[in-house]
């Protein structure tokens, strides 16, 4: 399964705002009327769904995140990313897209 | 000169005529109402804040009016309006008194852009203030009045107001809305404080008005700084328990239960991270009163914001 990023994410893109908070980050995106609550892992796989332009698998996301933290163990790691993927998924900022 | 120097029947004529012109924190407002069965425990709700002078300005011309033609007689009605136009559709006429307050609290909501509102009790402790959002049925006011009758000052029961430019939380001082068994609650609680008759069958159930302390409405002008941010729930048999919050929870708790965070975009946005900057978080469970206010207490005293 590979990720996309939504028009809702391009679109909101220049103006959303961050606050970092004690869990993670705040994202508001004004012009969706939208507040989440993002762990750092969440937003670290969004914005390497969104700089890149192109689909990301789980695959390439486990594999930047121990290019950053290579102490994390693989199996934590695939899941943290995965569970950061579901919430984004429903969060409409990513969707799935076929292989 | 206060709205309890006046006679009954001066209040009375006052609502019947010009209008009885008070200030409710940094509203002017204009109330007007017919409906004289009101006329004395509003008179009784307000006594402590002051009258203002023909000439000065009004925010909110608003009136509780009794029904057209037949409502006047048949299952008589109450209307609420606010510059002559009329928002809600009309009441029982028992429902007179909650209606005006419902209505103001209306007024600030849909009036107020140059604040955050936020739907939240809001208590002050020299200077600091503690902001109690919770959803109906929580035990918000109930503890919000269990609070300004010992000791603590009252800034808001329904409304916490924050300034945008200074992150203050500004007191309002109006009337506290009780509901239910919370009104047998703090009757019992605070005898000395005045409640006007309960009123049955309203959208929210018996609601009774609670007048703000003496102490609280004269120091209306006294905005606090914002120390902690409290989710209170009463859960009957429990102790009381304070479980600190992260901010981020917070952040989306003030989000939610603010009425113009999406109104005002980033200002609401910068205004709600500086809430959550200032203040300690928390989720607290209770049942006793008496429990509740020991723990707001030794928030007091241990410090707030200043621990940030």
């Amino acid at each position: 399964m590979r990720y996309l990023p939504t028009e809702a994410l391009l679109d909101g893109l220049p103006h959303v705002l961050w606050k970092e908070v004690d869990e993670g980050w705040i994202r508001f995106d004004p012009a969706a009327a939208q507040t989440l609550l993002l762990t750092p892992i969440a937003r670290f796989v969004l914005e390497r769904v969104a700089i890149a332009g192109a689909s990301a698998g789980v695959g390439d996301l486990v594999a930047a995140v121990l290019r950053e933290e290579p102490e994390a163990g693989h199996d934590a790691c695939r899941s943290l990313v995965e569970a950061a993927l579901q919430a984004l998924v429903e969060a409409h900022l990513i969707r799935p897209s076929a292989p | 000169m206060r709205v309890g120097d006046l006679s009954p029947a001066e209040v009375r004529a006052r609502l019947a005529g010009d209008g009885l012109r008070i200030a409710a924190g940094p509203f002017h407002c204009r109330l007007q109402s017919d409906i004289g069965d009101i006329a004395d425990e509003l008179a009784r709700l307000y006594a402590h804040h002051p009258l203002l002078d023909d000439g000065e300005f009004i925010d909110f011309h608003v009136s509780v009016q009794p029904g057209h033609g037949i409502r006047r007689w048949l299952r008589p009605q109450a209307r609420f309006a606010v510059d002559a136009v009329e928002p809600f559709t009309p009441l029982p006429r028992a429902q007179a008194l909650p209606m005006l307050e419902w209505g103001l609290n209306w007024c600030i909501t849909a009036y107020s852009q140059h604040l955050l509102i936020i739907h939240a009790a809001a208590v002050a402790r020299d200077g600091r203030a503690a902001i109690l959002p919770a959803p109906p049925g929580s035990g918000k006011s109930t503890l919000c009045a269990a609070l300004v009758n010992r000791g603590w000052q009252l800034l808001s029961d329904e409304l916490t107001l924050v300034r945008l430019d200074t992150g203050e939380i500004m007191g309002l001082a109006r009337p506290v809305n009780l509901k239910n068994a919370s009104i047998d609650i703090i009757r019992d609680y605070a005898p000395e404080a005045f409640l006007s008759h309960p009123v049955r069958d309203t959208t929210k159930g018996t609601v009774a008005l609670m007048a703000p302390p003496q102490a609280s409405v004269e120091a209306v002008g006294e905005w606090a700084r914002p120390a902690w941010m409290v989710l209170p729930r009463y859960r009957a048999g429990t102790p009381p328990t304070l479980t600190q919050m992260g901010s981020g929870a917070a952040f989306l708790q003030i989000a939610d239960n603010a009425m113009n965070y999406h109104l005002l975009g980033s200002r609401g946005f910068a205004a709600v991270g500086q809430l959550v900057d200032r203040c300690r978080s928390y989720s607290f469970e209770y049942s006793r009163l008496d429990d509740a206010i020991e723990t707001f207490d030794r928030l007091a005293a241990d410090g707030g914001n200043e621990a940030r």
